[in-house]
């Protein structure tokens, strides 16, 4: 493990930036720094929407209350984003504030974590696993070296004891697989091109929407190595 | 890794046609050990023993020094003090030596003066580009070649597909014993030792482009150049080589200050696993394991078709229970017998008393008695959703009475092409008073029957077969699709 002085966490203004480049699916949203910044943001996406503070020292959003879903007026964003923010100071002072994510609020769908870090001999490992209690809990997850082939990422979704959620269960329809497919095989791409800048990653949560309709990222986070060329400030 | 050291040429180390032992005795193991393999086993090339304080060795010229040798020499075996390996090396780079084995230890696993001569090891390695195996080495032996460059290789080996890589040398010199046992070919084996310059990585990849290895077997410690690894378990599995590892040390995760969830679900052992699963490369937990499964896989590692269940006889209503719940547990395929197979094995006459018909078939004594087993097991060849065929036998093999099943089952095997495997409870009897290659499990191996103590050694081994036959065949399927 490196020292901490060369490992930094990426706001969310940075994370954006890598993950576009890569052409990662993400859900629609941008930062705002002031309760006029988030009316506007959330005038261009459409109500309903959803308010989050983003703080590299804030990590459990909802321990912390400082995630509102579902605010459907331009009245309830604005008491929304008061409140959030008021809990964000009183969870930690100290806490760095990147701003208000206004996101795009997505239907209530099957989430997965994709992520990567990095093993003292192999180098990058990917991950993929059920959101939830099945990842951090039950340890539900699957795990490859990139490069990955389009088949590794197959096996990846195919090899976790809940994978059968991902193929529609109780009337529920097929998840869009081959979007995570998709998103898997960027972050593989990601993980040979940045080689060994990405320290960790979470991809966390992906949500899944059925066959065809794709998968959205909807939140993300990076540790990276400030030693890297990639993410010198 | 130096790129220089990529996909160089290890024929001189694995197929030495000249090959000078320095060191070379009339006694002690490595000193005359390897001298005397190398003679009582044929070896075809050219052999020159180095000793300064002998005239002959073994019957053979010796040499005072290596640089006293004429000609060309492809390998030398260096079995001298420690503080005498620089020099020989020295000398070896003057003679422009190819490869060099050193026996020798004590150093980088010993002491800090080890340690040191160890890095001047690696150095020499390094700028003179002589392949190094060891030092702290058990050598290595191409069975297939005739070049057994180990101290001890008793009874006589058999030539075969199975190459083994070791980090460890005694279980190297170990597994010889279990590996001629159950009777499993050998193709070539090799102790990588301390691994100054090549690898276990470069030598599993040797294996894998070797004409002779089939299935590869090695023992991990610890991955040093874990790109090669990946090259290596790509290239066997383009090849349809499986590699069958047993792998010790499940370190620590190294992720303790991870702080995503990523980073805390990725411990070091985990990722070993997940690469294995990657490259479908087979993991076993212990020696009985990787034994069972090495047997399974150079016997019948052609000879799994896509669909395909398997079918099973038993002498005992018991066993044949016990075994159908290690399949279900295995999730291994049983099919049911059809009504016509039903019609055929109910309509005999000697099975009047026959116990419950399913898979695996009750069968009972009369069922697996010499005479009966062809037309027992007939409806079961016929029948094309039977990819296997397994016979469970309790009883006490009891010499001369069990020979006739033992040479049924193999005359039944050479008119099939379906795999077959016995269970034997009871298989070997101590006081049987016949000699061991007497007794008939050894008569069914010596033939190609791999025979079991236990249903879930067996079934666990042909468990990692199927598993591998599916797992290369998707890959394949994939990779032609996207072609």
């Amino acid at each position: 493990m490196q020292a901490s002085k060369d490992r930094r966490i990426l706001s969310y203004k940075e994370i954006l930036i890598v993950l576009s480049k890569y052409g990662f699916p993400v859900a629609r949203g941008d930062i705002a720094s002031s309760i006029r910044g988030a009316i506007e943001i959330a005038d261009r996406i459409c109500y309903p929407i959803v308010l989050k503070v983003m703080s590299p020292h804030i990590v459990h959003k909802t321990d912390a209350d400082v995630l509102r879903v579902n605010v459907k007026s331009e009245s309830e964003l604005v008491e929304g984003y008061k409140g959030i923010m008021e809990n964000a100071k009183n969870y930690n002072q100290e806490a760095h504030i990147d701003g208000v994510l206004v996101q795009e609020m997505l239907p209530n769908d099957v989430e997965v974590i994709i992520g990567l870090s990095r093993d003292p001999q192999f180098g990058p490992v990917v991950l993929f696993g059920l959101g939830g209690i099945f990842a951090e809990v039950l340890k539900d997850v699957s795990l490859r070296v990139p490069p990955l082939t389009r088949f590794d990422a197959e096996e990846m979704i195919k090899e976790i004891r809940g994978h059968k959620i991902l193929e529609g269960f109780r009337g529920k329809p097929k998840r869009d697989s081959e979007a995570i497919i998709d998103v898997l095989l960027r972050v593989s791409k990601m993980a040979v091109d940045l080689k060994n800048s990405i320290l960790e990653m979470d991809l966390n949560p992906v949500v899944v929407q059925p066959e065809g309709k794709g998968a959205k990222i909807v939140d993300a986070r990076f540790v990276v190595s400030n030693l890297s060329e990639h993410f010198k400030r | 890794m130096d790129k220089s050291k990529k996909g160089r040429n290890l024929e001189p180390l694995f197929r030495p046609k000249t090959i000078a032992i320095v060191g070379a005795s009339e006694s002690g193991l490595y000193p005359a050990g390897i001298l005397r393999n190398l003679l009582r086993y044929k070896y075809e090339g050219k052999i020159f023993p180095v000793n300064p304080r002998r005239e002959t060795v073994q019957g053979l010229k010796s040499y005072p020094k290596v640089l006293d040798i004429e000609g060309d020499i492809d390998l030398a075996v260096v079995i001298v003090p420690r503080g005498f390996v620089i020099d020989v090396l020295s000398q070896c780079a003057e003679k422009k030596v190819k490869a060099v084995i050193i026996i020798t230890a004590g150093f980088g696993e010993a002491d800090e003066y080890g340690k040191q001569l160890q890095e001047k090891i690696a150095d020499l390695a390094r700028e003179t580009g002589m392949i190094i195996c060891g030092p702290n080495t058990a050598g290595l032996a191409n069975i297939i070649d005739k070049i057994p460059l180990i101290a001890r290789l008793d009874p006589a080996p058999i030539p075969g597909k199975v190459g083994f890589a070791s980090q460890s040398g005694a279980l190297m010199m170990a597994l010889y014993g279990n590996f001629r046992d159950r009777e499993i070919g050998l193709s070539i084996m090799v102790s990588t030792g301390n691994q100054v310059d090549m690898d276990l990585s470069e030598c599993i990849k040797y294996l894998a482009s070797d004409k002779d290895t089939k299935v590869i077997v090695t023992f991990i410690e610890g991955l040093r150049d874990t790109n090669t690894f990946l090259e290596a378990a790509d290239l066997a599995l383009e090849k349809g080589k499986p590699i069958i590892v047993l792998k010790v040390g499940k370190t620590k995760s190294g992720a303790e200050a991870a702080v995503t969830h990523t980073g805390s679900l990725t411990g070091s052992d985990a990722v070993y696993n997940a690469v294995f699963r990657q490259k479908g490369i087979v993991r076993v937990d212990d020696i009985d394991e990787l034994i069972d499964t090495a047997k399974i896989f150079s016997l019948f590692i052609d000879k799994i078709p896509d669909e395909g269940g398997i079918g099973i006889i038993s002498q005992s209503g018991g066993l044949g229970s016990l075994t159908a719940d290690i399949c279900e547990s295995l999730n291994l395929n049983l099919p049911q017998l059809s009504s016509e197979m039903l019609k055929k094995l109910t309509s005999m006459d000697e099975l009047l008393s026959f116990g419950s018909m399913r898979n695996p078939a009750d069968v009972r004594g009369e069922g697996t008695r010499a005479a009966m087993i062809p037309r027992v097991l007939e409806p079961f060849i016929k029948d094309n959703r039977f990819a296997m065929l397994g016979i469970l036998l309790a009883r006490p093999a009891v010499g001369n009475e069990d020979i006739p099943t033992a040479t049924t089952i193999i005359e039944i095997s050479r008119a099939t092409e379906k795999p077959i495997f016995v269970v034997w409870i009871g298989r070997k009897i101590p006081d049987s008073g016949s000699s061991i290659d007497e007794q008939p499990y050894r008569i069914l191996e010596k033939n190609g029957i791999p025979v079991f103590f236990t249903s879930k050694s067996c079934l666990k081994a042909i468990k990692h077969l199927i598993d591998y036959t599916m797992f290369r065949r998707r890959q394949q399927s994939m990779k032609a699709s996207v072609e």
